[in-house]
């Protein structure tokens, strides 16, 4: 589905300059969950904008089903850790914009708006502005925009970052709810390595400065999911650790530098 | 209007507003005080009401051009002259602010020159636009138009320049074109600064028609002003006063009201 070869960035020019990504390649499966974790500065941010065709990488290729990413794809999309709905649009309105914008007809978005806000019990706050809503209600919102346009690959930047952790996890269920119904290939980016465990097919590490891919563990938790049951696997911690070793090589104990 | 609107937050912050009749109770007494202040200070004669007139005096005199119809013809252009200059001045301003939100380069190149332009006191301009354009309403609105265009071009430029760029990122990830960029996410972030423009743009546009009707006029409230003070009538001046500052309200409330049927959106927005 997804395929990342060599992908190569450099920041600044002349003496300023850094590499930020180092040679990154990975494969991603058709409907596969894959979250990248790293300490902050590992360039996971910058990734996904090259993936997303927000940036262009300096080396290697990126292909979405085989065609090369350039510019922007409609197939494709994309959620950001800040809240980012229309402040001045209704919550019916934020979601059918993605559609509005490759000229659906009203009566055809509205109702798949109206569907999507159904699913994750917002429909009573359709006409609300996002003003009004709490930060878990404006996040979820802003994920059915995004499935909205039914996007074959799903971008998603520390999407839950800024929550507090009941609304978090909270979110964690809506989201493998809504993807248990309409399957999608998704990469998410998270610090929270707890969240990568239980969301995630596959975690990838990265390394920092410069950014490249450390290891991948598969994550065997069986689906469907809900981030209680993950959480009380016995097998859990076991993933969780091997994880967590890789951001902290000390094991977590201590943090050697 | 300033802080005439009530609704709900979450915490107060400041001042409590005061709610619909009681503010303009308030409003009224503080009229009447000022008005009545000033008839006691004319009546004992402790300013000169050669210098300053009377509210009575004004208020003979304004009911007088009321009946005679001058009052309404004089009204008329003045307010027709504010309109087209508020109106023109906008629709320029605010196309040109688009423009040149749009192509930063451009933007920053002719920056001097707008700045120089908007420098140029409009008093000394106008007997340019009465040589171009006439001693008819065209020069007044001239005047009008390049001020109001100035401010209506900083403020739509400002406003779209400022978007927040995590609305951008987030729109043109969901497919937007630049042109859809524009209309659905730029241009409705910089209502709010159009609309703070709009408001000091009705004192522009209002002043502008003075200066006009200043220069070179034959009607008008500051042909009118200018002829009163000429003959040092004080009472005609304070008469043509008047009525210039209750057009300025009027104008100020129109706005306000059309800006907050484009800000509702907002929870603290104050137009």
């Amino acid at each position: 589905m997804l395929e990342l070869s060599g992908v190569c960035k450099t920041f600044g020019r002349g003496g300023e300059r850094f590499l930020a990504l180092d040679g990154i390649s990975l494969q991603v499966r058709e409907g596969e969950f894959v979250s990248i974790v790293g300490t902050s500065g590992c360039g996971k941010t910058t990734l996904l904008n090259i993936i997303a065709g927000l940036m262009r990488p300096d080396g290697g290729s990126v292909s979405i089903r085989g065609k090369p990413v350039r510019g922007v794809s409609r197939s494709v999309g994309y959620t950001f850790q800040q809240a980012t709905l229309l402040p001045w649009r209704t919550v019916l309105s934020n979601v059918e914009l993605g559609l509005e914008l490759r000229g659906v007809a009203p009566a055809t978005r509205r109702e798949t708006a109206m569907r999507l806000l159904e699913q994750v019990d917002l429909a009573p706050f359709a006409h609300a502005y996002p003003h009004q809503l709490s930060g878990g209600m404006a996040k979820r919102a802003e994920i059915v925009r995004i499935l909205a346009i039914d996007p074959d690959l799903l971008l998603m930047d520390e999407p839950f970052g800024a929550l507090d952790a009941q609304t978090k996890i909270n979110m964690q269920d809506v989201l493998l709810d809504v993807l248990q119904t309409m399957r999608k290939t998704v990469i998410f980016i998270t610090h929270d390595l707890e969240e990568a465990v239980v969301l995630s097919d596959r975690v990838i590490t990265l390394a920092a400065r410069p950014g490249r891919v450390k290891h991948e563990h598969v994550i065997g938790l069986p689906r469907p999911r809900d981030s209680r049951a993950a959480r009380l696997d016995p097998r859990f911690a076991d993933f969780l650790r091997l994880v967590w070793d890789d951001i902290e090589p000390s094991g977590g104990a201590g943090r050697a530098r | 209007m300033l802080g005439s609107r009530d609704r709900q937050t979450e915490f107060e912050i400041g001042e409590r507003q005061l709610d619909g009749w009681r503010l303009h109770a308030v409003q009224f007494a503080l009229f009447a005080a000022l008005v009545g202040g000033w008839e006691t200070i004319a009546r004992l004669k402790l300013i000169d009401p050669y210098l300053a007139s009377s509210p009575l005096a004004i208020g003979t005199r304004l009911w007088s051009l009321a009946t005679s119809g001058a009052l309404a013809g004089h009204a008329a252009i003045t307010a027709w002259e504010t309109l087209l200059g508020l109106a023109l001045g906008s629709f320029l301003g605010i196309t040109f602010g688009m423009l040149l939100a749009l192509s930063p380069r451009t933007a920053s190149v002719l920056d001097p020159f707008i700045v120089a332009l908007n420098g140029l006191p409009r008093v000394a301009l106008a007997p340019l636009f009465v040589v171009w354009f006439g001693i008819g309403i065209a020069s007044k609105v001239a005047v009008g138009t390049s001020i109001v265009l100035f401010i209506l071009l900083f403020a739509t430029y400002l406003g779209m320049r400022n978007t927040d760029a995590a609305l951008l990122q987030a729109v043109k990830a969901l497919g937007a074109t630049p042109r859809q960029l524009l209309v659905t996410v730029q241009l409705p972030f910089a209502i709010p600064w159009i609309f703070a423009g709009l408001k000091s743009g009705v004192a522009m546009a209002l002043i502008g028609a003075i200066i006009g009707e200043f220069i070179a006029a034959s009607r008008g409230l500051g042909w009118y002003i200018a002829y009163t003070g000429g003959t040092f009538d004080t009472t005609g001046v304070m008469a043509g006063l008047v009525v210039l500052g209750a057009m300025a309200v009027t104008l100020d409330i129109a706005v306000a009201r059309i800006g907050r049927r484009f800000t509702r959106w907002k929870p603290d927005v104050v137009v």
